[in-house]
């Protein structure tokens, strides 16, 4: 062994703790990475981009389609043969807005489920793999608050749920944006990104630390799987038995969303405001009844969902901060 | 300038006590911190790298407080003593993630984690998953983890242990060219002669106290009118120890192989004179005279048997 190099300090400043976690993130995401499963599933999100840009698409031409006054005439005659009614297309442009809303909300419930898969394949071992190799003492040595270290863990797992949510839907919208009526139309469609915005940043917050709270509870990440499972199918499992079982003003009044993935849906519902939507587009009642099927007061699952994750951040942190002491005692 | 200090410090976890009441300093140099298994020695390491707050007392490490303190932490390297690896990075990725963790940038992390990988001797191995790594070699990227950020103080907790003879010179020459230049060493372990082969400077713990502190030979010397042990490879031992046999200061002798005589004595000199004497008027043919406890083994020994030397 012989070394070229003569120990010097460092001479230079450190970085300090402020800018710890993104070495953590970048370690995190690399690692979970290398999972082909997980490569697969982030390919989910080039097909929602796919998907929606084709629906877009679809729409623009119909726009462009419907404005035209030889259409217009054969609306009238559709109508007269067929009894069917296509004088909005014509209109389709005042509803562009409204008519994203609905393709956005109609994806989000393939993102939610694809989301909830990134996460049983990133999210378990994110905690529980440093727990079961004892790598907290090393990790709480260097200048790292407990903290920083649980947001670097936090951004991995956020990182792989915005390839599926938060990265398609804005791609598509721009996409959207310049395919119907290009930068001029973005205004239109500003209220819409901020809203797909919040919404999706809340998904990362709400799943994210609900699975690194299960994942600090053990080392063994098969166990973190099976729970994060549990947590998300059990309530959805619940949730369908309840509605079937119970009276729908029971269930919407005073039982509400027992689900996550319903309550994420039921403020999605209220954040793109659907009703209004809707009822703009001056669908049948029915149409739109059966569309907004969980028409449920966005305060309850608010509630929930902040309740869940304010618990879980308080278990986690708490946790996190336990473990590394108990490791130290080893 | 004391690098670390400890006044009255205690930590016990529920009703076992890990340290009680120590006071003790720690200077620049190599310091060896000795203990058998369950010492404290771990204990005295994790309150140094602020990973546990002290129960009693204070602990300041380059003149601050270890607890809670980024500051300090970023001029500390650790390397602990059990296995801390993501086995499927690489070692250079887990040298360079640490660097980072510690406070380097990109580049400087890069460059650093090279360096360190270069000075322990793993770059040829750098690119391979730790997982296929020996004992010797993980606990030599350890090491590098904890050189990477180039700090003043490396707290080392039984670098040596599972490595073989060659890497175990290799690390030695290491701490020693460390220590060269400028950096101050504190390595535990409870293979006394690992630490005796480092450095003279010691502090021994026993029961979470110190029971000694300072030169291995101040620490020998303090023994004075305590049983030494002296081994006398002679042809004919029997007739040695019948020589001996009459002076006062011996308080036994034991033939432990056909040639090789322990004689233990309260005063080695006076051994050492009638020797010469029986040697010169009894024509006897001694071949070796040697200090059979002169290690660190038997003063720990005779430290750990209720005798506190400070």
């Amino acid at each position: 062994m012989n070394s070229s190099h003569r120990y010097e300090r460092w001479p230079g400043r450190l970085g300090g703790r402020r800018w710890v976690w993104p070495a953590i993130v970048r370690v995190g995401v690399r690692l979970a990475s290398k999972g082909a499963s997980t490569r697969l599933i982030l390919l989910m999100g080039t097909a929602f981009v796919v998907a929606s840009c084709v629906i877009f698409y679809i729409l623009s031409i119909l726009e462009a389609l419907g404005s035209r006054p030889e259409f217009r005439e054969l609306y009238g005659i559709v109508q007269v043969l067929l009894g069917v009614d296509l004088r909005g297309l014509a209109r389709l442009g005042e509803h562009r807005e409204a008519l994203w809303r609905m393709v956005f909300m109609m994806m989000l419930k393939g993102q939610l489920a694809c989301a909830m898969i990134v996460i049983a394949q990133v999210g378990p071992g994110l905690i529980a793999n440093d727990l079961r190799s004892r790598a907290l003492p090393i990790y709480f040595s260097k200048p790292l608050m407990p903290l920083s270290y649980l947001l670097g863990k936090w951004a991995v797992v956020a990182a792989f749920i915005g390839t599926v949510t938060l990265v398609p839907n804005l791609v598509s919208l721009m996409l959207g944006t310049l395919m119907t009526g290009g930068l001029g139309s973005w205004g239109q469609t500003l209220d819409l990104a901020w809203d797909l915005l919040v919404l999706d940043v809340g998904i990362m917050i709400v799943g994210g630390v609900v699975i690194l709270a299960l994942s600090a509870a053990s080392a063994d990440r098969r166990y973190v799987t099976v729970g994060w499972l549990a947590v998300c199918l059990l309530p959805m499992v619940a949730q369908e038995i309840l509605d079937d079982a119970l009276p729908s003003h029971l269930t919407q009044r005073f039982l509400g969303s027992v689900s996550p993935y319903r309550d994420v849906t039921v403020l999605a519902d209220w954040l793109f405001g659907m009703e209004a939507a809707y009822e703009g587009m001056a669908l049948p009642s029915r149409a739109a009844a059966s569309a907004l099927s969980h028409s449920l007061d966005p305060v309850y699952p608010a509630v929930v969902l902040a309740a869940v994750t304010l618990l879980s951040a308080i278990l986690c942190y708490r946790r996190v901060v336990r473990m590394s002491r108990a490791a130290a005692t080893l | 300038m004391a690098v670390i200090e400890l006044d009255g410090l205690s930590k016990w976890y529920g009703e076992v006590i890990g340290l009680n009441h120590v006071t003790a300093s720690v200077g620049g140099g190599i310091t060896g911190l000795v203990g058998p298994n369950g010492a404290g020695k771990s204990t005295l390491m994790k309150l140094a790298t602020g990973q546990l707050h002290p129960s009693a007392g204070t602990i300041r490490v380059l003149g601050q407080r270890a607890w809670d303190n980024p500051s300090v932490l970023s001029r500390i390297g650790y390397c602990p003593e059990g296995d801390v690896f993501w086995p499927e990075m690489t070692g250079r990725r887990f040298v360079q993630f640490l660097a980072r963790v510690s406070g380097l940038a990109g580049g400087a992390a890069r460059s650093a984690a090279r360096e360190a990988i270069e000075q322990t001797g793993m770059t040829e191995h750098m690119d391979r998953p730790i997982r296929g790594y020996s004992k010797g070699m993980r606990q030599r990227v350890k090491i590098a983890q904890a050189l990477a950020h180039r700090p003043k103080l490396l707290i080392l907790d039984e670098p040596l242990a599972g490595t073989d003879p060659v890497a175990r010179h290799e690390l030695t020459e290491l701490f020693r060219r460390l220590a060269a230049d400028g950096v101050d060493i504190l390595i535990s372990s409870h293979i006394l002669h690992e630490v005796e082969a480092l450095t003279q400077q010691m502090l021994m713990i026993a029961h979470g106290r110190i029971v000694a502190e300072g030169e291995l030979h101040t620490v020998r010397r303090h023994m004075q009118g305590r049983p030494h042990a002296i081994r006398v490879v002679a042809d004919d031992p029997r007739r040695l120890a019948a020589g001996l046999s009459q002076i006062e200061s011996v308080a036994g002798l034991r033939v432990t192989e056909p040639d090789t005589l322990i004689v233990e004595t309260t005063s080695p000199e006076q051994i050492y004179d009638c020797l010469g004497e029986l040697i010169l008027h009894d024509q006897m043919k001694v071949r070796e005279i040697a200090a059979a406890d002169a290690g660190l083994e038997a003063i720990y020994g005779y430290l750990t048997d209720g005798n506190a030397l400070r």
